[in-house]
């Protein structure tokens, strides 16, 4: 993988076939590695942590559609810390009703671009708008 | 505005603006950059400095007797970007309410070391409080 993007690509395409194999060829071999999942009390940490809770993942039928878009970085030669907005579409919606926060960062190691990092969370969870459109841009309010 | 010597320090600053409710502070640790982002726990996200500073006034303004201990930390960096992962420990009047797991990025500017993410999600199932926690 010659660059975040092509690393992010990578991931999505191994999330997508539920391919664990894949989706640990994206992650760097270190024990530094730190992966927390939507929902999940804490994060997972190293490679054998972070590829358990690779395979729970798998293990569930996905049955939500998912659009990725990326909505934010900071990149340098060597790293990148990249926030993806993913539009969630559930079972029985036509359109998206939610959405959720990927924060991911890739480095640049002797392999290539690598996932070192990688941190998914629920967003706003809203009914769909008159028009059937949800709208992932807007004032939602939260508290810290 | 002022950066910070290192990320580290540019966190602690993050953590002692939220505890003394300080606006200004806040103001300070993050980049004068349109592409900061800012995502609150369950919220939606807020983009540029306008937004995101916004949100810190609100979140702020409602700041009494708060204690955040920031542990855990994993540091992921390279050059001239740090990203932590933290675990928030939020304490109120000595009660433990809350914990935020965190993705935090800093940069290297111009100015220093400046808050370019923010990243907080809800621990769904966090330790119960001690029971002797601030009570009498």
């Amino acid at each position: 993988m010659n660059s975040p993007e092509e690393a992010r690509a990578a991931y999505y395409a191994a999330f997508r076939a539920a391919d664990i194999e894949a989706m640990m060829r994206v992650w760097a071999e270190r024990p530094d590695i730190v992966c927390l999942h939507p929902g999940s009390p804490r994060a997972h940490r190293g490679v054998a942590e972070v590829m358990e809770s690779w395979l729970l993942v798998f293990s569930r039928e996905l049955n939500i559609r998912i659009e990725p878009r990326l909505v934010a970085g900071s990149e340098t030669d060597t790293i990148a810390c990249l926030l993806t907005e993913e539009l969630v579409t559930r079972p029985g919606d036509l359109t998206p009703t939610g959405s959720i926060f990927v924060s991911q960062t890739y480095r640049k190691l002797e392999q290539g671009w690598r996932l070192v990092q990688h941190h998914a969370s629920h967003g706003r969870r809203a009914p769909p708008n008159p028009a059937g459109v949800f709208v992932a841009e807007g004032g939602g309010q939260s508290t810290h | 505005m002022a950066g910070y010597e290192s990320a580290q320090a540019a966190e602690q600053a993050f953590y002692e603006a939220f505890e003394h409710g300080s606006l200004a502070m806040m103001t300070e640790v993050w980049a004068d950059d349109p592409d900061i982002v800012c995502v609150h726990p369950g919220g939606e996200r807020l983009q540029g400095r306008e937004a995101v500073l916004e949100s810190w006034g609100e979140i702020l303004a409602a700041m009494q007797d708060v204690v955040v201990r920031a542990t855990d930390v994993v540091v992921l960096g390279h050059g001239n970007l740090v990203v932590h992962h933290v675990r928030e420990q939020l304490f109120v009047d000595g009660q433990r309410r809350g914990v935020v797991l965190a993705t935090n990025a800093y940069r290297l500017t111009t100015e220093g070391w400046q808050m370019v993410l923010h990243h907080g999600a809800p621990d769904p199932s966090p330790p119960p409080a001690l029971e002797s926690a601030g009570l009498h």
